[in-house]
């Protein structure tokens, strides 16, 4: 079931402007906000929303704010996170595309519930287009007001700048990605201390994400009633689902949270390209453990699948088709990752390029019986061991194949390869970085 | 103060603490290779991981702080197994040469993967390879291939030195150290990179490959280049048979010394060692026959020189021997000297000498602008004779004008080491000189007799630095040659001008500083 939510303007043209924005109700919430809201009635709001961070990791968007402390002296800060890089994942791109005014309003208001004066928006360096309308947008927001000295006439003011990153993967980490706009290397932080009291400059910050801010208008528009009552008990909303891989019609579906798997690939994407039965499925974007064709029967949302073992991630969905090479498709995902690791912590610099190194082994016919639990030890000892989750990105995907899919990466041709083992690739969309 | 348990025992330590220093404190040893108690914590080698009790994910030690009853586990089988994993991590592409590597027998991967590793390996890739005997500088070598990206050395310039020299460049595996393109690593700290690289990868270019560190002992001691007073290991190898350019002393190493140095000393300090078996030192005692000056037994050179100081005491009184003492000698030679010729022989032309070079370089780090590493001890002593002031101008102008027949000096002139072809501070004079120092200098042209005295690191001994700090320090070897202890020198000379100096008289003690520099 489509519901035209947050991509609600997609389809008219010109929907990145701000003509077309305010037609459709645009910056009326800001108004109002800022004419009859406080800052704690936003939190409120959005609070009861239900609303949790489209990043990956789900956290609720209302809590993370809480943790800026409200007595600091320091000014605060605001990261909209638009550097996404998560092979699979294109949901973000496609706001910034088609309706940057839903993001800028959404950081306005956001930055207005939180007391910020300043926000960055941080774009993946390679997202030319949304670069250019998101820009484009905020020249429009600054010219009608709604972003600047005195806001609409109120007493809030804000600055929003763009930040553009340089192609690493890792910048979409939240305290890499404030190095990054510090004007350093994208290394992660080690944490505590959290960026909420020690983020940007050394001031409170709060890293959201493009689709988490683009929320906000709807649930201060709509109400939070309306917000939750889309989604599930403890995740408000829809959500913004890119599908890629095996399937007939990939491309980015606004669906409720909650939505079955099943149903997305079959009725929203087209099925599977020839009609071939699914082999897997990796429900979150890349980093996200993979499910076997007999775990599909699930709903899609941050609790069904976690209780599942894998995660809802960034939403992005890629279909492994039967015949596909499970040992091709994980070494195009740990190449991704030795290739984006930032070589600060010892288990994930060395580890994914083990990982990879093993895969390729596999692949030229050089295996041993000991390469599958060799695999799987490395991943379970960079898991959880380092200082970004980038450690425990890279392993999710080699246990869970390599556990679910053993028979592949054993000595001799797995059952499922081709004689060739690369006319079955997957292509996975979103991924040149 | 939060109070926390770590295996078993208890530790009530100040807020702020992270786990590792307070169990550095208990005496109970985590493994770490970022982490070092002089820079600031970097968390990335994920060497130091321990339990916490209620927190489910192993945690890096030195980063997280202590919190009032926490309970900590450092010997736990998931611990063990971290530390095993990363140790593996490291070593797969590290080209384990051990034989040829001089970091061998104080290397921390090393030592580790003997403590808590000895797998076998299942590595069965083609190890990584990197840059090898990469000359970062004039003195510190890099081994790529050995490096396991710890930071040290990049916090070190960043936090210590002051300037960022060095930086990780490139990501993931291909990450590696080196300088910013273009530069070359000249630092005045640099060889304390090589001190706090756990691993193999700087290495001095000064001390590699002259000696495993497992021949060498250990003495401490204080360096005399500065009035800082570093504190500071010495490494020497006093077996001839496996010595290199029949040197005993093979690097100073920093001490730890929260108050002084911290866990670092400059170069001219670290390299300073060499003035132990330089050329220069005098060897054996030196008496002039003609232009030239021979060596002679102690017995000799004793004999005459108290020969000379009683004719010339006999025919011009105490007022025709001049005594100078240079800022470079212990407190406990000062005392003696004063004793021997003040106390005893009533000789009043005494000064301590040698102003401090206002043009030296100082630095808000640890130089400092007065070489000499024992002024403020002579001042707290009260290095001149009792109700008279006599200024070293005073004293030099007396010899070069002839109203002093014989001036004895002591010590090396504390500008000798940072500068060997600099003048001499002594004026020509038409007297008896007669040195009593440890390293050859212009002076000795004109010198009547040399008496070859140890260096600090050779005699026991005390420098007051120049915040006021007394520090002690026991002979770390034997002097070179005939060399002897500066006192014991001064004892013979007085055994054989009829004078007894009982070693009590140079015991510091409560009485020793002067009242009015007591501060």
């Amino acid at each position: 079931m489509i519901v035209k939510v947050l991509t609600r303007n997609f389809d008219k043209p010109d929907s990145h402007t701000l003509a077309v924005y305010e037609a459709g109700g645009g910056y009326r919430t800001l108004r109002k906000v800022l004419e009859s809201w406080t800052p704690e009635q936003v939190v409120e709001e959005v609070k009861a929303s239900n609303l949790r961070g489209r990043g990956g990791a789900g956290f609720p968007t209302a809590i993370k704010w809480g943790f800026v402390p409200k007595d600091s002296p320091k000014p605060k800060y605001i990261c909209v996170n638009a550097d996404e890089g998560e092979p699979g994942t294109f949901k973000d791109r496609h706001i910034m595309e088609q309706d940057p005014h839903l993001m800028v309003e959404g950081t306005i208001l956001s930055a207005y519930a939180i007391g910020v004066q300043t926000a960055y928006i941080y774009i993946r360096g390679e997202f030319v287009l949304a670069g250019e309308r998101t820009e484009a947008a905020i020249a429009e927001a600054y010219a009608k007001g709604y972003l600047g000295e005195n806001i609409l006439g109120s007493s809030y003011s804000l600055d929003i700048h763009v930040h553009y990153g340089a192609g690493s993967y890792i910048c979409g980490e939240e305290t890499a990605l404030i190095e990054s706009i510090e004007g350093k290397k994208g290394w992660p932080r080690v944490k505590p201390p959290f960026p909420a009291v020690e983020g940007l400059f050394g001031c409170p910050t709060v890293v959201n994400n493009v689709e988490t801010l683009a929320n906000v208008p709807l649930i201060l528009d709509k109400g939070a009633a309306w917000f939750a009552g889309l989604g599930t008990e403890k995740s408000g909303g829809t959500k913004l689902f890119t599908i890629s891989g095996h399937v007939n019609r990939p491309g980015l579906y606004e669906l409720p949270m909650g939505t079955p798997l099943l149903e997305m690939i079959e009725e929203q994407a087209g099925g599977v390209t020839g009609g071939k039965k699914i082999k897997a499925v990796i429900p979150g974007g890349a980093s996200c453990p993979v499910l076997a064709a007999h775990e599909l029967d699930i709903k899609m949302d941050f609790n069904t699948l976690m209780a599942a073992g894998s995660m809802l991630g960034s939403g992005g969905v890629i279909v492994l088709a039967e015949g596909t090479s499970m040992l091709a498709a994980l070494l195009n995902l740990e190449r991704f990752f030795a290739h984006e690791s930032c070589g600060q912590c010892t288990p994930c610099r060395e580890g994914t390029r083990w990982i990879v190194q093993i895969l390729e082994r596999i692949e030229r016919g050089e295996g041993t019986a000991g390469d599958p639990d060799t695999l799987i030890d490395i991943a379970e000892h960079m898991a959880g061991r380092t200082v970004c989750p980038l450690g425990e990105a890279a392993a999710g995907p080699v246990k869970s194949f390599v556990k679910k899919f053993r028979d592949e990466f054993l000595p001799g041709p797995g059952p499922d390869a081709g004689p060739s083992g690369t006319e079955h690739h997957p292509q996975v969309a979103g991924q040149d970085g | 103060m939060p109070t926390i348990e770590i295996d078993g025992k208890i530790i009530t330590v100040e807020p702020g603490l992270t786990v590792i220093q307070a169990a550095d404190r208990l005496g109970i040893h985590i493994p770490r290779f970022c982490y070092h108690p002089g820079l600031s914590p970097a968390g990335s080698c994920r060497m130091c991981m321990v339990e916490i009790e209620k927190i489910p994910k192993l945690q890096t030690a030195c980063t997280t702080p202590v919190v009032n009853g926490m309970v900590v586990r450092t010997d736990t089988e998931a611990v063990q197994d971290a530390r095993r994993s990363i140790l593996e991590y490291l070593l797969i592409n590290h080209p384990i040469d051990c034989p040829i590597c001089d970091k061998s027998g104080e290397c921390l991967l090393q030592d580790y993967y003997t403590e808590y590793a000895r797998y076998t390996s299942r590595f069965l890739e083609t190890r990584w390879r990197k840059r090898k005997v990469f000359i970062l500088g004039p003195t510190i070598v890099m081994d790529e291939e050995r490096c396991v990206l710890c930071s040290r050395c990049v916090r070190f310039f960043e936090e210590v030195s002051g300037v960022r020299r060095l930086g990780i460049f490139q990501r993931g595996s291909e990450a590696y150290l080196s300088t910013y393109p273009g530069e070359v690593l000249e630092d005045l700290y640099c060889g304390n990179i090589v001190d706090i690289c756990p691993v193999g990868a700087l290495t001095d270019r000064d001390f590699r490959f002259n000696q495993r560190v497992w021949m060498l002992k250990r003495g401490h001691s204080i360096c005399p280049f500065c009035a800082r007073g570093c504190n500071i290991i010495v490494d020497f190898n006093e077996d001839s048979d496996i010595q290199v350019n029949d040197s005993r002393v093979y690097r100073f190493r920093p001490r730890f010394n929260t108050k002084v140095n911290d866990y670092w000393m400059c170069d001219t300090g670290r390299y300073g060692y060499k003035s132990l078996d330089a050329a220069e030192r005098i060897r054996e005692p030196l008496l002039r026959e003609g232009k030239r000056l021979i060596p002679v037994g102690w017995d000799r050179i004793i004999k005459r020189a108290a020969l000379r100081i009683r004719e010339t005491l006999a025919s011009h009184g105490p007022e025709g021997v001049g005594v100078l003492v240079h800022p470079t000698v212990a407190c406990e030679t000062a005392l003696a000297t004063r004793e021997l010729f003040v106390e005893q022989l009533g000789i009043r032309n005494m000064s301590t000498g040698f102003p401090v070079d206002p043009s030296a370089f100082e630095d808000a780090i640890l130089i400092r602008r007065d070489r000499a590493p024992n002024r403020r001890g002579l001042e707290m002593i009260g290095m001149v004779p009792k109700g008279e002031d006599v200024p070293a101008g005073q004293l030099a102008a007396g010899w070069a004008t002839g109203r002093i027949k014989l001036l004895y000096v002591l010590g090396d002139d504390p500008a000798r080491f940072h500068n060997p072809q600099g003048p001499s501070p002594i004026p020509a004079g038409e007297g008896i000189l007669i040195l009593q120092k440890s390293t050859a200098g212009p002076e000795d042209a004109r010198a009547r007799m040399v008496l070859p005295a140890a260096m600090p690191a050779e005699e026991d001994g005390t420098f007051v630095n120049f915040e006021g700090r007394v520090q002690h320090f026991d002979a770390a070897l034997a002097p070179l040659g005939e060399a002897l202890p500066a006192c014991e020198i001064l004892r013979r000379l007085g055994e054989a001008l009829k004078v007894e100096l009982h070693p009590e008289c140079w015991r510091l003690g409560q009485e020793t500083w002067a009242p009015s520099s007591s501060s």
